[in-house]
């Protein structure tokens, strides 16, 4: 090859590497439509409210309390509300959904496991303190579902409104769970806190097919 | 023969390349935005998403972008559209925001966000399949 020629190679390979690296930018480019709690500081103690709210979080740290690993990462790379799973509290030990309240900063998030995951959710601490953060529905294997939050100290009962029936739950460590079977007709849960009672709608995620995807 | 060496190493770079842009599991985002959608409809990611495609999405969110004055119910799932099957066991709601790690993910699925509320409501939402 004359040294004519190196360059053209060389410059061909370089091109379709730019091409590519284009292509790979294009799909994986942020048109982030301000996802809620990004760019937030991650806390590195527990918030004073959190804790004035929550006795679950005024208790020492232990072992159990570490949420498993692969989803603490998760959870730790996503940051939302600037959560720090290492901060995390076993609430409610459980054979296959337990469930971890996470400090955030001006949120409280609570995790439960499923599968080999877990479903987040993160109410404002405000609102708990205030009394007022609703409840997270999950599928379980596709059979049950799960339903769940976070109170502050002194709410002792939940009333979960499935079908026209009342079922009390008690909350474990500020949180509750409720494990009922698929298809049953949620309808709310309600409970009695420092601005009264509050009531808020419950929704079956189980309703797969009801509407089809609309763009 | 030399040239045939250079074309060689040049073909090598170009399918090095070409193998580093393509669509992995590892690498891919997408956001999800719905205006004013109707309650319980599904916002699929080819609504104006990073990424319009099927992929193994191991996190995704859901949230309602307006004031947080517990009126909107966000929902999630990650689905098979050829069958119907979820993973993670199924969806998950909250009020506001909700999200779902789902673990090491592989395989062919479609993230949807809906809302609840007392009429349509813009949802938005995201999903991540490396983490």
């Amino acid at each position: 090859m004359s040294l004519m020629k190196r360059p053209h190679s060389i410059a061909l390979g370089l091109v379709l590497v730019a091409l590519s690296s284009a292509v790979a930018v294009a799909e994986v480019a942020s048109d982030d439509p301000a996802a809620p709690g990004q760019g937030v500081d991650r806390v590195t103690q527990i918030e004073e409210p959190a804790r004035e709210a929550l006795g679950v979080l005024r208790e020492a740290r232990g072992g159990d309390d570490s949420m498993p690993a692969d989803a603490a990462a998760a959870f730790t790379e996503r940051a939302s509300f600037g959560m720090n799973p290492a901060l995390s509290r076993l609430a409610i030990a459980n054979l296959r959904n337990s469930i971890f309240v996470v400090p955030a900063r001006g949120h409280t998030c609570a995790s439960m496991l499923s599968g080999a995951g877990a479903v987040m959710q993160c109410p404002k601490t405000s609102d708990i303190s205030a009394g007022r953060a609703g409840a997270s529905t999950a599928m379980i294997d596709g059979t049950a579902i799960a339903i769940w939050g976070v109170v502050r100290d002194g709410i002792e009962s939940i009333e979960l409104r499935i079908g026209g029936e009342i079922q009390a739950v008690e909350p474990q460590a500020n949180v509750y769970l409720a494990i009922v079977p698929a298809g049953s007709p949620l309808e709310s849960v309600s409970y009695v806190g420092p601005s009264g009672r509050v009531t808020y709608p419950i929704y079956d995620p189980s309703k797969v097919f009801d509407s089809e995807a609309q763009h | 023969m030399r040239v045939y060496g250079r074309l060689a190493v040049a073909l090598v770079l170009a399918l090095a390349a070409v193998g580093s842009g393509a669509p992995s599991a590892s690498a891919l985002e997408s956001y999800y935005y719905c205006s004013l959608k109707p309650v319980g409809s599904w916002c699929d990611g080819k609504a104006n998403g990073t990424y319009d495609g099927l992929n193994g999405w191991d996190y995704t969110e859901a949230w309602y972008p307006g004031d947080w004055d517990n009126t909107v119910t966000a929902c999630e799932h990650v689905i098979n559209p050829s069958n119907g099957t979820e993973i993670g066991g199924g969806g998950n709601c909250d009020l506001n925001w909700t999200s779902h790690y789902y673990g090491a993910i592989s395989g062919s699925y479609e993230a949807e966000v809906r809302q609840y509320s007392g009429g349509p409501h813009t949802i938005y939402g995201y999903a991540n399949s490396s983490f």
